[in-house]
């Protein structure tokens, strides 16, 4: 037993170190002012951290990827908990249509969805509003996984609060805004970041609904991209440490919350 | 009344889905079967009577087959691992093995282009195939290891003691009993891949030598205008084979259900 314990744990440390490999190995040259990839000229400096922040086009894609995805995210987040809840009181069958309607954008191919939003933007004449087309592709892409985020959590939750609210007098907006809001908060929370970290790295979708507006990826996929200038290391060591550490402190730290509220 | 009062609250996300999916898909048949004429099949004629369409469609077919092969066959010693031999925080091990994922694709796929450069792997069929499988691992994994994490450990221990030795406990009672996820698996990790753009074009070299299904309608949509009518096609060709391929999976999926299987 410990033998074989030991063959698959060395099997799946191998599989993960090359993983992270080519992630590390930008962290790491991140740190050199050498102009390619080898250890033979690796100078260590922060240069391009320095030029990333002089540079204009980087720091208007940061702002509109940050800008999109924190509107992106919070509206989702409130569009998707109102349907939950709104699921709750639902028959089976209505309930199957709107789960069947929400998994659809996560089923499909992402260049299908992209495809077709560029055909409603041309249909609506949606033609120069690069902000509103992108935000509303964005909470797109967010919605699903914050209904699926915060469904499960609504479903752990004691029905009868809601209704005992009303019972106390209180309308169901304000049963919905004192009672519900906060008891789902820890969850709705995880959502939004969720959401805020796929729309951040939203791509396909961005590139074909953008008209002038530049994004992260979208500026790391131009023609004339700067992807293989040292600068551009210290932009991915950037967005792979934020990420990462998002996502971990939304899986320990929230995690614990949850449970210490539900247990309470 | 009750219901009535409740349904309002899903009525933003109603409009928002009817808006933003259910009239784009209607839009994408729209154009796929008009012209400026009216009611056509040009579109469905141009892109069939296309030979490198269907060179493209058949290499997308089986590389993403090849791929999702070569994703299970590294997937399911790593569930099989974490859940079978008594690992210590399995869940850790599963979020790091999930956590480049949410990395941005493109990022990510530089950093090992650059991995690439360091070691001299060029861009072609091995740089894309290799490129693919990291890339889809994570996804491959998580059916797996909960379809495995639910097989009730009674049943090995009854056939353990039915005299079965360790490979036939594995081949008679482990794999049939995680079937359902190791098809899950395959279909979640089969459609993304015939339908990517980015990495078959960033790592196989950009020439049309590996070009896939993705790339092929993204072909279409810099056309602009003339490529309005193909592209649709080419999106409802994709949407059909994800279609499929969830309709096959739902159908597994109920047959795990009896056996305690994936959802």
């Amino acid at each position: 037993m410990k033998k074989k314990k030991i063959i698959f744990g060395t099997f799946i440390f191998l599989i993960l170190a090359f993983m992270y490999l080519p992630i590390l190995l930008i962290v790491i040259f991140s740190f050199s002012e050498g102009s390619g990839i080898s250890f033979s000229d690796f100078e260590f400096g922060l240069q391009n951290y320095r030029d990333l922040f002089n540079n204009n086009v980087i720091l208007e894609a940061i702002f509109n990827s940050l800008l999109i995805a924190t509107i992106a995210a919070f509206t989702a987040t409130i569009i998707g908990t109102m349907a939950c809840v709104g699921m709750m009181k639902m028959r089976k069958r209505t309930r199957g249509v709107m789960m069947a309607l929400n998994l659809t954008p996560m089923i499909n191919a992402t260049i299908v969805t992209a495809f077709s939003l560029v055909l409603l933007y041309a249909t609506l004449g949606m033609v120069n509003m690069g902000y509103i087309r992108l935000i509303l592709a964005h909470t797109l892409v967010a919605l699903p996984i914050v209904m699926l985020i915060v469904l499960p959590k609504l479903r752990g939750l004691d029905k009868n609060m809601f209704e005992a609210a009303q019972d106390l007098g209180a309308t169901p907006s304000q049963a919905f805004f004192k009672v519900m809001i906060p008891l789902l908060f820890p969850a709705m929370l995880g959502a939004f970041l969720v959401g805020f970290t796929l729309s951040v790295d939203e791509f396909i979708i961005t590139n074909y609904n953008n008209a002038d507006i530049v994004t992260i990826p979208t500026i790391v996929y131009a023609p004339r991209s700067f992807r293989w200038q040292p600068s551009f290391r210290a932009l991915s060591a950037i967005v792979f440490m934020v990420v990462i550490l998002a996502l971990i402190i939304v899986n320990f730290k929230l995690s614990r919350n949850a449970k210490k509220r539900l247990t309470k | 009344m009750v219901r009535k009062k409740y349904a309002l609250f899903a009525a933003p996300f109603i409009i928002f889905m009817l808006m933003m999916v259910v009239f784009p898909l209607c839009l994408l048949f729209w154009y796929a079967f008009t012209s400026d004429d009216g009611f056509t099949f040009q579109h469905f004629r141009d892109v069939f009577n296309d030979n490198i369409a269907w060179t493209i469609l058949g290499r997308s077919l089986w590389i993403a087959i090849l791929a999702a092969v070569i994703c299970l066959l590294i997937a399911y010693p790593i569930a099989y691992g974490l859940t079978m031999t008594g690992f210590k925080r399995r869940t850790t091990i599963l979020l790091l093995f999930t956590l480049p994922m949410w990395t941005n694709l493109l990022l990510r796929s530089i950093a090992l282009r650059n991995l690439f450069i360091l070691v001299d792997i060029t861009p072609g069929f091995w740089a894309l195939l290799i490129s693919l499988v990291v890339n889809f691992l994570p996804i491959t994994i998580l059916p797996i290891y909960i379809v495995l994490g639910n097989i009730d450990k009674k049943h090995l221990e009854a056939s353990q003691d039915l005299g079965a030795t360790p490979r036939k406990v594995f081949t008679k009672t482990v794999l049939p009993l995680s079937m359902p996820g190791i098809i899950a698996a395959f279909i979640l990790v089969f459609s993304p891949i015939v339908s990517t753009y980015f990495l078959s074009s960033f790592f196989g070299g950009g020439g049309s030598d590996w070009r896939m299904l993705g790339e092929l309608l993204n072909i279409q949509y810099r056309a602009g205008d003339i490529g309005v009518g193909r592209g649709s096609v080419l999106s409802l060709i994709l949407l059909v084979l994800v279609g499929l391929s969830v309709l096959i999976l739902n159908r597994f999926s109920k047959v795990g259900n009896k056996r305690g299987g994936l959802w």
